[in-house]
């Protein structure tokens, strides 16, 4: 299949996400349940409320279209905004600061992308590790106190331009630009490549580790932004902020039909993913309903779309098998000559 | 896995290695093992680390210090489990003379006091209450429902000038200090005509959600003039929901949304002093350290355990009373 | 991995005090016995190449089913099979569907955690279910030679399981089918079967682990089991039980999660702060995970060199 044709159909596939009419008909019934719901202002609410987690879904998509994943989020999420609001920070211009935490993201980003690809170690297992490190680092930092950010950085998480949200702003840059590089840039074609024929990438001589290490660094740099966005709106950075982010992540980008099996995924569906996940939290809380209830509804939707998902493709072969945790299986073919010395 | 045994074990070796020379002066203090009496150490665990709990940590340390004893600090990262390890730990293998203990779970702590007991080791629990009170040497906590009580009082207060609707904000539905706050200041509250509650926002003591919460009650209810908020460390979220609202607004200025918390911690003595927060029922962490090591100095000197529990109700900072209790706030010092 | 836990074991023992007391390494003992048992069933279904994130929730599951019977009925024996089989039963769930359904495990078991942990919290309102009675307590504690029974329960368990995964046809399936999945359909196994199965055993581990886990908390709580999961993977693969499936043994688990428990043990014993706690831990995995690794990279190039 050329490259093109692939992009195409999977902007195909995101234009007929079935999760955009699971979103409407949510915003609809919630709309008729609650006479206050539907109003411009709460929307922008869930818009705003969303915003952060799509930004860090659209990094971890790449990261899982890579056949990769990420269970470092939050604790990255955590640990940006601990160098946020460090001391060593205090006073300096807040565009440095953002940028400062930008290059901190992706350099986290790069230690889990060089670690995958230069050992035999499983995402899985390298990021379970790093989400340690992450967390420790960042309680290291802040000393566990909860620090009152600087006004100049709130802006990113309140101010607003053309009378939309900066946040949303933030969020539908991160769409927008993470859509294009996916389908239009030569990087997008690879990563596709990487994740659904890794053998294939590397006997065509593409940058196989290159562009996996690259997949992980972009979800480090949208990752600080998500944070820079979030600690912004609230003001403040507490010890535990971004725990268990990283499977609400998981969550957003796989009902958003991207598949855990690496080569296929839509940016499209990954932002309906999030504002699906965070229309049913806002309905949930004007129901009234135990925040409990949340968990069970997440698990039962996260279940139901990667269901619905895995139907249509079921023609590949490979869906019954554990990929997920599978490496590199050129790796070994190509480190075979190495056992003889 | 299997190919390079050595270079495995040489790598983690090195890293073992490092990371433990780089924490030598910490080994130091705090190997006191099997010291005299009179100079005993003392064992505190706790649940989690953050603001309130590094106050408390400093308050015990300030006054184990006055007393001669040594501080072995070891938290449970609210994991139930790890905190009964660490007990058992600091009781076998640490040989402790004495435990102050922030109990993850209030139920769950049981067997580490019996443990104790049996080893006769006095445990003093601080801050959350536990189930077996009979059995511990001595409990101070906070008073939830007092500090609720308090905190409603400002409210009735206030709605003497003009009537509030007020937005409830809850901790987590599991944590009984949350519990003892809100019902504190609902019962207070009833039968006032003046003030009504007309939204109450979980939070999970998530402030995300207290944030997001906040947001959705303002917009569905705009005519909201008053948050309880149940801790200082919610009141960022509350104030970035009320700025994105366009409701901030300093004490006094006629907008101004009128704003109640607990907890008295560096942020909420800040924002009083700064003008941005009515008031803020501080708990009383200095106590909670004095006593406890007054308690373990008692019992370890009489040997006969007189269980006791002390509630003690904080202390309400307003913008009225600030230059006089401001001293007697943890918050205000440094 | 032995010459890791070795070390590990040199190098705290001389940096602390007390770590090769008696006590304090049946303590260690005592300690690692909830995320030991859990992480029988782990290894399992690591060892078919699956993962099962839904431990940590089921062993808070079943440890609140179980409390909850014990202390409405007052029998112990009912509460203990109540849980086991609560255990089981999600287990069995979770397997049918990595079974039938052409989903990856992760995302079942992820879907898993959350509907468990969300219901387990509802049903029993968050609460801590509370006392149990003395004897069941003493499970965890007392023991012949001032060893906990639960401790050589646990001992137990890992011959038995160890038997059953290389003496027994459901072992040599299980391996196999890890290993090779096509090479074992050929073969005849009954792929769907067999993956059904180490779910389910996951979950009876779990349904033990949360019993365990209950007797030395003395009750039981919805969220007592969630941060456990960390430490049950992390010792599986810590042991070198590979995460592709088809290579590893219940001996290599015992050895990860005793290093796991040695080193919280040790860095406690040191007072190194949590958050420095956690850095080390996150560091140690991940280094003792891709040592191997790292030299074959590093290897070919030196030697063409």
């Amino acid at each position: 299949m050329k490259p093109a044709t692939r992009v195409r159909d999977a902007l195909l596939a995101g234009a007929r996400q079935p999760l955009l009419l699971v979103l409407l008909v949510l915003l609809l019934a919630l709309s008729v349940s609650y006479g206050d719901f539907a109003s411009t202002a709460n929307f922008r609410n869930i818009a705003v409320q969303a915003s952060p987690l799509t930004i860090a879904a659209v990094g971890a998509t790449y990261v899982i279209i890579t056949a990769g994943i990420d269970l470092s989020v939050g604790s990255m999420l955590f640990l940006a905004a601990a160098i946020e609001s460090s001391h060593a920070l205090a006073g300096v211009p807040a565009g440095l600061v953002f940028l400062t935490v930008t290059a901190a993201g992706v350099g986290m980003g790069l230690v889990n992308g060089i670690a995958v690809t230069a050992t035999r170690v499983p995402a899985l297992v390298v990021t379970l590790a790093t989400l340690q490190v992450f967390r420790g680092a960042g309680g290291h930092i802040t000393g566990q106190q909860n620090i009152t950010l600087a006004a100049n950085l709130r802006g990113i998480g309140t101010a607003a331009a053309l009378g939309v949200p900066a946040p949303v702003w933030l969020a539908a840059g991160a769409a927008v630009g993470g859509g294009l590089l996916f389908s239009r840039t030569v990087f997008g074609r690879y990563l596709q490549a990487v994740g659904s024929h890794r053998d294939a990438a590397v006997h065509a001589g593409l940058p196989v580790r290159r562009v996996t290490a690259g997949a992980y660094a972009l979800a480090g740099l949208l990752t600080a932004l998500a944070s820079l966005t979030q600690t912004g709106r609230l003001g403040a950075v507490q010890p535990s902020i971004g725990q268990g982010y990283e499977l609400t992540v998981v969550t957003a980008v796989v009902l958003g039909g991207t598949s855990l099996f690496g080569g296929r995924g839509s940016i499209t569906g990954t932002v309906l993913g999030a504002l699906v996940l965070t229309t049913a939290q806002t309905g949930l809380v004007f129901s009234g309903a135990s925040p409990y209830v949340f968990d069970i509804v997440r698990g039962a939707v996260l279940l139901v779309a990667v269901l619905a998902a895995a139907m249509r493709w079921r023609d590949l072969a490979r869906a019954v098998g554990p990929t997920v945790l599978r490496p590199a299986r050129s790796r070994s073919s190509r480190r075979k000559p190495a056992k003889k010395w | 896995m299997r190919r390079y045994p050595v270079a495995r074990c040489v790598a983690v070796a090195a890293m073992a290695t490092l990371a433990l020379a780089a924490c030598g002066p910490t080994s130091e203090s705090g190997s006191g093992v099997g010291s005299g009496k009179g100079h005993g150490t003392i064992g505190v665990s706790f649940d989690l680390l953050n603001a309130v709990r590094t106050s408390e940590k400093s308050a015990i340390e300030r006054a184990a210090a006055s007393a001669g004893y040594k501080v072995v600090f070891d938290v449970a990262d609210q994991d139930a489990q790890k905190q009964a390890s660490q007990i058992q730990d600091l009781i076998q293998t640490r040989r402790v003379d004495a435990l102050i203990v922030i109990a993850q779970d209030g139920k769950q702590i049981a067997s580490s006091i019996s443990l104790a007991k049996a080893r006769h080791v006095p445990f003093v629990t601080i801050d959350r209450a536990v189930a077996d009170e009979q059995d511990v040497s001595f409990q101070i906590t906070g008073d939830p429902h007092a500090d609720g009580e308090l905190a409603a009082d400002e409210f009735i207060a206030a709605a003497r000038t003009k009537p509030l609707k007020v937005l409830e904000l809850v901790g987590a539905l599991t944590d009984q200090n949350a519990i003892g706050r809100r019902d504190g200041f609902g019962n207070t509250l009833k039968g006032h005509a003046d003030l009504t509650v007309v939204s109450q926002v979980p939070t999970d003591w998530d402030p995300s959600q207290a944030l997001d919460g906040t947001s959705n009650a303002l917009q569905k209810n705009p005519g909201i003039n008053a948050i309880f908020v149940p801790s200082d460390f919610l009141l960022p979220s509350v104030q970035s929901a009320l700025s994105t609202a366009k409701r901030l607004a300093p004490v006094g200025d006629t907008k101004h949304v009128f704003l109640v918390t607990i907890d008295g911690d560096q942020n909420g003595c800040k924002a009083i002093r700064g003008k941005t927060l009515d008031a803020d029922i501080a708990t009383r962490v200095d106590q909670f350290g004095t006593e406890a090591v007054q308690a373990i100095t008692t019992t370890l000197a009489a040997e006969v355990v007189v269980p006791k529990t002390v509630r003690s109700a904080g202390v309400t900072l307003d913008q009225a009373n600030f230059a006089t209790v401001k001293a007697r706030v943890w918050g205000c010092g440094d | 991995m032995l010459p890791a836990l070795v070390v590990l074991i040199v190098v705290l023992s001389v940096t602390t005090d007390g770590l090769l007391t008696s006590s304090n390494i049946v303590n260690v003992l005592s300690q690692s016995t909830v995320v030991a048992i859990a992480a029988i069933g782990a290894t399992f279904v690591i060892l078919t190449g699956g993962i099962d994130l839904s431990i940590g929730s089921v062993i808070g599951a079943s440890g609140v089913a179980g409390a909850w019977l014990i202390t409405s009925v007052h029998s112990v024996a009912a509460g203990i099979v109540f849980a086991l089989l609560v255990g089981a039963g999600i287990g069995v769930a979770v397997g049918l569907l990595v079974a039938k359904l052409p989903v990856v495990p992760f995302a079942v078991t992820l879907a898993g955690l959350y509907v468990v942990s969300g219901g387990s919290t509802l049903l029993s309102h968050g609460r801590t279910i509370a006392p149990v009675p003395a004897g069941f307590i003493n499970f965890s504690i007392d023991g012949p030679g001032g060893v906990p029974y639960a401790v050589w329960m646990t001992l137990g368990l890992y011959v038995i399981a160890q038997i059953a995964l290389t003496r027994t046809a459901w072992g040599r399936r299980v391996l196999l089918l890890g290993a090779k999945e096509e090479v074992a359909r050929i073969n005849g196994v009954s792929i769907g079967r067999v993956k059904t199965s180490v779910y389910a055993v996951a979950g009876l581990f779990s349904g033990l682990a949360g019993v365990v886990l209950t007797s030395e908390l003395a009750g039981a709580g919805a969220s007592m089991g969630s941060p456990l999961l960390l430490n049950v993977v992390g010792g599986v693969v810590l042991g070198g039980t590979s995460l592709f499936g088809g290579r590893g043994s219940l001996l290599r688990t015992a050895i990860g999660v005793l290093f796991l428990g040695f080193l919280s043990n040790g860095m406690s014993l040191l007072g190194l702060a949590s958050y420095d706690q956690q850095m080390v831990t996150g560091a140690l995995i991940l280094l003792a995970a891709s040592a191997d690794g790292l030299v074959r990279w590093v290897r070919p190039r030196t030697a063409t060199a």
